[in-house]
């Protein structure tokens, strides 16, 4: 009897030891709480909302000269593209993904690999700009990402093994998928690229534990969204109602919208925000209209994918102007008032302050020197096109097949392009990556035909600037001044962090990691990863010392599309890495 | 946990006895290879009771025309014994293990398939019985290597995707017995060959209607050929069964391998 007891007591304490052994399930709480929480980082945007604000302040303005690497990890092997995954930290794990849909779990301590995952992905995969993923999204004991070949796979957190796989969409049409995926309420919530290549864009909720399709919700008006019920389709409304509204004819069948870059999710009202690509094709005299909801963003109903609002940022797009940027949620106070707004700064070179409970616009303001396709923006946030030279000419008014060409300001890459900004609770401030540069664009003739590309335009991106074409802004969404700038020789396509140490943190394609004061603009670190940062900076706590990582590899959309910044950019070297730093306890200084 | 702590306690109360008999327990190796007790050691274990059973036939060609596709076909058909669990092996290759099999309520007596070679090398397959004994049989397969390292064929073919995951088989009543041949189209990358990540098949099971075990489990690893070819021979003569197989990426494959779906499909 008594040695039988003792036998159940060690088993029972057995069976502790294991668990908490292994690192603990993320919950829905976890990720709702991430932007409070210093020793994780369990959501794309370091919060649903996507601030990018960490509330830690051991490293400071004061201190930050001392960071220090305290280790670096190769993703190997010679696929070395573009790195532009944001990491994830749970319980001392770092998870972080890297191009060619591959997934790590590595010692958040020393560095060393835990597992490694590598998608086998299909030789037709065709992703319009660089291999590259943004990230992994994490719940209970499972690490879910997208790959080019437009799945979504989920893997068991202390195996690497998989658990599900789900295909979201047809490769061989042109989707993939790029963007980190977010988790709500149970649901993993994600979106497609593939807007070159005439897809039709949609968001899709999944359940997180099983990978069974909950909703899917197309972005292109005319097409039917669905809930599924014990694995049955019910229809749930035709996005804006009908076909045809602001499409001519039956081109909404191919007209792009794709939600390429994901989304973020505010609680307060209960809403996602997903932006949506160019409409396709590029070739805008094919397609009058507005061409909802192309280069929109979309509030949609995270329990059934009902779109609530949506604000279209540029009507019958010409310039390919996607309109995925991150809309970011954030408060502030007017005349004693706090309004719910949400900002995001648009490829097309205009700031939009919008009230994120009915999608009405506040105001908008140019975030980048000069803009040439408009002249303004309306009372409703609607831009007033310059008609005389903005759009480039009709190819079937002109003789030959090419129209006539037009300089437009921002380049289709953007005033900014997907590297998120971030928005600092203690400056009021955004901080945006964003770039100046130019290009030549015409039209010309172009028809559908499946997983061919489907733009009926030639371009070429020239930079504006000698001697920069990447600016670091800070923003004042109250009133669209330029508090700081700091120029960048080579665009910038890195991702930005603040933290309430009152610093700015962001990486540069020659290499380097940054820091800046968060009021002043003034640089206070630098340290060169080797290739360069086009990553998303993290920050977090651990045995009480402040870490902050960034994966390095130079890559994305600039040097495939770029045209003559390649003179800037050519010899920059391909890498594959994560990088970690830390400020050690001995350096931390009052202040 | 409990179980290996239950394990390890009986382990400690026999004590002596057990050690005595598991270093007399593994023979001279017939083929005199390198690998012989690490490998024996590494899948089946330690404390070993091991005997050379001529009835556990493993047939391989002598030499190995193609070192990425060399055909194994495992015969139990002569085996006394109760078979409760095969592991199979390819001594010098760089991930040795081919697979496991654990029989269900009806026993596979022939397994076959193809597997690859890097260089010349010893193939084994033990089968455990009911007295918890290992019966091993074993061949020689000569061969110019590089089977595991080559890039496959599927790897030089950019349409690969359109054939993948497609499955022929064919069910041959042979009186009581019935065999069936299957064959899926699969990749198989061992993960060894430069910028192709590793992509097989992990899992096969023979599935019976309505029937929660299994009629058949196995387990592959990287030594298993591209677009692989099983056959089992199994006794009676089901009408229907269920061929699942999944894969490390998470795909899943089914496929009906009645003779009533008409044979080769």
């Amino acid at each position: 009897m008594r040695s039988n007891r003792i036998g159940k007591q060690f088993a029972a304490s057995a069976l502790a030891l294991a668990v908490s052994f292994g690192a603990q399930a993320v919950t829905d709480q976890d990720i709702l709480n991430d932007q409070d929480t210093a020793d994780d980082v369990v959501s794309y945007g370091m919060g649903l909302q996507g601030q990018r604000y960490s509330p830690i302040d051991t490293l400071n303005t004061s201190n930050v000269k001392s960071l220090q690497p305290a280790w670096a990890f190769s993703f190997g092997s010679e696929k070395m593209r573009g790195q532009e995954s944001q990491p994830m930290i749970k319980d001392g794990v770092m998870y972080v993904s890297a191009s060619y849909s591959r997934v790590y779990a590595i010692d958040a301590m020393t560095g060393e690999e835990i597992w490694q995952y590598d998608a086998r992905l299909p030789d037709g995969i065709m992703p319009c700009c660089d291999v590259v993923n943004r990230g992994v999204a994490l719940y209970d004991d499972l690490v879910v990402f997208g790959t080019l070949d437009a799945k979504l796979v989920a893997l068991n957190k202390d195996t690497g093994k998989v658990v599900w796989i789900k295909k979201v969409a047809d490769y061989q049409a042109g989707y993939a998928i790029t963007a980190a995926p977010i988790v709500v309420k149970g649901k993993i919530i994600t979106g497609v690229s593939g807007g070159e290549f005439g897809i039709v864009g949609k968001v899709e909720a999944y359940d997180a534990k099983t990978g069974d399709l909950v909703w899917t919700r197309p972005t292109v008006e005319g097409h039917m969204g669905y809930v599924y019920k014990d694995g049955k389709a019910v229809e749930n409304g035709i996005s804006g109602g009908k076909a045809g509204l602001t499409w001519p004819g039956d081109m909404w069948k191919n007209g792009g919208a794709a939600t390429w870059l994901g989304g973020t999710y505010d609680a307060d009202t209960d809403s996602l925000f997903f932006g949506t690509g160019n409409p396709a094709p590029w070739n805008s005299h094919l397609r009058p209209g507005d061409n909802l909801f192309s280069s929109s963003r979309l509030a949609i109903d995270p329990d059934d994918g009902s779109i609530k609002w949506h604000f279209q940022t540029t009507p019958h797009d010409g310039w390919d102007y996607d309109g995925v940027n991150e809309l970011i949620s954030f408060d502030y106070k007017e005349n004693g008032k706090t309004v719910k707004a949400a900002a995001t700064a648009d490829r097309n070179g205009f700031f939009y302050v919008l009230d994120r409970t009915s999608g009405k616009f506040i105001r908008g303001f140019p975030f980048v020197d000069k803009i040439t396709w408009a002249t303004g923006l309306d009372k409703n946030g609607r831009p007033v096109y310059n008609t005389k030279d903005g759009r480039p000419g009709d190819p079937s008014k002109a003789e030959g097949d090419k129209g006539e060409s037009v300089v437009a300001q921002p380049a289709f890459l953007g005033g900014k392009n997907w590297q998120p900004m971030a928005y600092s609770q203690d400056t009021g401030l955004f901080y945006v990556p964003s770039n100046e540069w130019s290009m030549d664009i015409w039209n010309e003739p172009v028809s559908y035909k499946k997983g061919a590309a489907f733009l009926g335009a030639g371009f070429t991106i020239k930079p504006t600037n000698d001697k920069f074409i990447g600016v670091l802004r800070a923003m004042d969404p109250k009133t669209g001044k330029e508090v700081w700038r700091y120029n960048n020789p080579a665009p910038l396509w890195g991702g930005v962090m603040t933290t309430a140490g009152n610093l700015v943190f962001t990486g540069t394609p020659e290499g380097y990691l940054k820091a800046f004061d968060a009021r002043t603009g003034e640089e206070l670190y630098k340290f060169n990863t080797g290739s360069g940062v086009v990553g998303t900076p993290v920050t977090w706590t651990m045995n009480g010392e402040q870490y902050v990582s960034v994966a390095s590899g130079w890559g994305g959309a600039v040097p495939l599309w770029g045209g003559e910044v390649a003179k800037v950019v050519k010899n920059f070297n391909q890498g594959g890495m994560v990088w970690t730093f830390k400020l050690p306890k001995d350096r931390v200084v009052s202040r | 946990m409990t179980q290996l702590s239950a394990r390890t306690a009986l382990f400690a109360v026999l004590g002596m006895v057990w050690s005595v008999v598991s270093q007399a327990g593994i023979p001279d190796d017939p083929f005199d290879s390198p690998m012989w007790t690490y490998n024996l050691n590494k899948y089946l274990g330690d404390n070993l009771s091991v005997v050379i059973d001529p009835n556990v036939r493993l047939e391989v060609p002598p030499f190995a025309e193609d070192s990425a596709q060399v055909p194994l076909t495992l015969n139990l058909e002569s085996f006394s014994g109760t078979v409760r669990k095969v592991v199979t092996w390819v001594d010098l290759n760089p991930i040795p293990h081919l697979f496991t099999y654990e029989p269900g309520e009806r026993l596979a007596e022939v397994i076959a398939l193809n597997f690859r070679v890097q260089q010349a090398t010893t193939v084994r397959a033990a089968v455990l019985d009911s007295d918890g004994v290992w019966h091993v049989g074993g061949a020689f397969v000569d061969a110019a290597g590089g089977g595991c390292t080559a890039p496959s064929m599927t790897a030089g073919n950019p349409d690969w995707e359109k054939e993948f995951g497609q499955i022929r088989s064919g069910a041959f009543s042979r009186a009581d017995h019935i065999r069936f041949k299957v064959n899926v189209m699969h990749p198989m990358d061992s993960g060894m060959v430069g910028n192709i990540p590793v992509f097989h098949i992990e899992q096969v099971q023979l599935k019976q209607a309505e029937k929660a075990e299994p009629l058949l489990a196995m387990n592959l690893s990287e030594s298993a050929s591209e677009n692989p070819m099983f056959v089992f021979e199994l006794e009676g003569n089901d009408p229907d069964l269920t061929l699942w197989m999944r894969d490390n990426n998470g795909n899943v494959f089914e496929h009906n391998l009645g003779e009533n779906t008409g044979g080769a499909q």
